[in-house]
């Protein structure tokens, strides 16, 4: 197996007293779509800005594409980096700050015109002063000079911000092509929804404490499932009677819908009885979020999730 | 280590910055500098300012470097000009306000992640924004010297000057911009803010300013006027040629690269939440 692109170990950071990071240990390995996810506060830009040589850890380490990330190290033009909250110079435009970014890169930039395209920014956008420049295109911007000289390793701090759910969509479809190339993602958030669609992997973040680790999809697969369904008119009588589904239990109804929590692993069985129901329509949609906030809520108050063993 | 490509780069950026004061500065200095020759003929080649200049007390005159070169002659009223308050208040803004802006302008316009995330090392890049500093430094002193020279020139007062004296001072006032804007850059590098900045290199100048012009006027406090950056731009000097120059500019360069170098050490051991 391929080396780690991130490894952190026991990577620890104090303000004052106050740790902002404690104690993270986590991998983030080639090719992958790494979420890291967490409410504000949590941690996740710090860890950013240790990943990004930008604050020293108190403790541990941290190597980055097999490095120990320094400012000014040749390292940091294998990386894109997309800030939380981003400034731009305002006298340039957004072609000058493109190029002002792949200069200080000292390497080319040639996905430049596909990471416009892909975020829809026009020639127009690209020669307006970035003062001038809606909150959206500046994003639009940033983002185009993380990804224009393709990167080993993309680090998104909450990239979505500002951005339509068009251009959001369009930019999701660009990461999983960065993916594709066999390229790495580091993608912090506190949207679950995007880490749903997006990651691999995800490692959750709270008060600087990692409290879960897991593969999306397992993480997807424990989830409860909320089934709808739209029975034939008179509804009124499904409501005081809802047709009885193997392990799955009726909450309400909602207009001509009914609906039912199911828990994990009782897919197939639903299915199976809804062919014997005969409803007009049926929806299954996963409770991923309500699941995930759950195990979050459990968590609070309780001491964090253990984490590996620090190395020697 | 940083690309040579990258670090020119980021000098390109850093000298762009500095445009528009850097030519509004230049361009006040050569019309004042124009404007000084045309008044010292107004005033009946200074005879008019001779007379106001009998009046001012010895100290200041001495401090002004009238003592020994009057103002009914150009060389004179050049000098004078040439340490003129509102001149070194605006030339000396421009090294403080640049300095200010490339390093805690960067931080507070939150413009410095799209640097540090880039493989461009922190001492170059204070070593970057210390030479676009002195670029325009340069071109704002040049300027100033221009105008003397074109302003003598239109005058038909060319013979009166000595260009040689002119560089002189231009070098001088360079070098004083210099150190000024090395201990801006100073508390640039410490600042995460450029009102921080600004606030804290102007009061420093302000009493070194302040020092200087107590250690000339009052004889007891003479010898404070050695920790003034001030006490080694003396442009009355150049004209009457009797001064060796080189421990002035060796002092002013000295204090420049000394706390250019402090700079780049504070700023290369900050850590940056941007």
């Amino acid at each position: 197996m391929s080396e780690p692109v991130v490894v952190a170990r026991g990577l620890t950071r104090l303000y004052g007293r106050q740790a902002a990071v404690d104690s993270l240990n986590f991998d983030v390995r080639p090719g992958e779509i790494f979420g890291y996810l967490g409410p504000n506060g949590a941690g996740k830009t710090t860890t950013i800005r240790l990943l990004l040589g930008l604050i020293r850890p108190t403790r541990g380490v941290v190597r980055v594409l097999g490095q120990t990330p320094r400012s000014g190290s040749p390292l940091l033009a294998r990386i894109g980096y997309v800030p939380g909250e981003p400034g731009l110079p305002g006298h340039l435009t957004g072609r000058q700050i493109l190029n002002l970014c792949a200069g200080l890169g000292a390497r080319p930039a040639p996905l430049r015109g596909w990471a416009c395209d892909m975020l829809g920014l026009s020639a127009e956008d690209l020669a307006k002063p970035a003062h001038s420049c809606s909150r959206g295109v500046k994003q639009k911007i940033v983002i185009a000079a993380a990804m224009q000289h393709d990167p080993d390793l993309l680090i998104l701090d909450e990239p979505t911000t500002g951005l339509d759910p068009l251009v959001q969509s369009d930019f999701m479809d660009a990461l999983r092509e960065h993916r594709a190339r066999g390229k790495t993602v580091f993608f912090s958030s506190h949207v679950l929804s995007e880490v749903e669609a997006l990651c691999d992997r995800v490692t959750v973040l709270r008060d600087g404490r990692i409290i879960l680790e897991s593969a999306v999809t397992e993480l997807a697969a424990a989830a409860e499932r909320r089934l709808w369904l739209r029975m034939p008119p008179p509804v009124r009588g499904a409501v005081t009677n809802p047709p009885a589904i193997r392990g799955a239990e009726f909450l309400r109804a909602q207009d001509d819908w009914l609906l039912y929590r199911v828990p994990a692993g009782h897919v197939q069985t639903i299915i199976a009885d809804l062919a014997d129901i005969y409803p007009l329509d049926f929806r299954l949609e996963s409770a991923f979020e309500e699941g995930f906030l759950s195990l979050y809520r459990r968590t609070e108050g309780e001491a964090a999730i253990a984490t590996p063993p620090e190395p020697s | 280590m940083s690309a040579p490509r990258a670090i020119g780069r980021l000098f390109l950026h850093h000298l762009r910055r500095g445009l528009l004061p850097g030519l509004v500065v230049a361009a006040a200095a050569f019309g004042f500098h124009m404007l000084v020759v045309r008044i010292y003929v107004a005033l009946g080649s200074g005879a008019e300012a001779q007379v106001f200049g009998r009046h001012i007390p010895q100290a200041l005159r001495q401090f002004l470097g009238i003592d020994r070169l009057p103002l009914n002659t150009l060389a004179g009223f050049m000098s004078v000009a040439w340490q003129h308050p509102f001149l070194l208040a605006a030339l000396l803004a421009l090294p403080i306000a640049l300095t200010a802006s490339l390093l805690a302008g960067e931080v507070e316009r939150r413009t410095l992640s799209l640097i540090l995330s880039r493989p461009v090392g922190r001492v170059a890049q204070v070593v970057s924004a210390a030479t676009a500093v002195a670029v325009w430094c340069a071109v704002a002193a040049g300027a100033g010297a221009a105008g003397s020279l074109a302003g003598a020139g239109l005058m038909g007062l060319s013979a009166q000057v000595s260009p040689g004296a002119v560089a002189g001072i231009t070098f001088n006032l360079f070098t004083l911009m210099l150190a000024v804007g090395g201990i801006g850059l100073l508390f640039s590098a410490a600042s995460s803010e450029q009102t921080d900045a600004v606030g804290w290199t102007v009061t420093i100048i302000l009493l070194m300013y302040v020092l200087n012009f107590t250690a000339q006027v009052w004889p007891a406090a003479a010898g404070w006027g050695d920790a003034s950056l001030f006490r080694y731009y003396a442009p009355s000097r150049y004209f009457l040629g009797t001064h060796d120059p080189a421990r002035d500019l060796m002092v002013l360069a000295a204090s420049a690269l000394v706390t250019a170098a402090f700079a780049a050490a504070v700023w290369r051991m900050r850590d940056f939440t941007v």
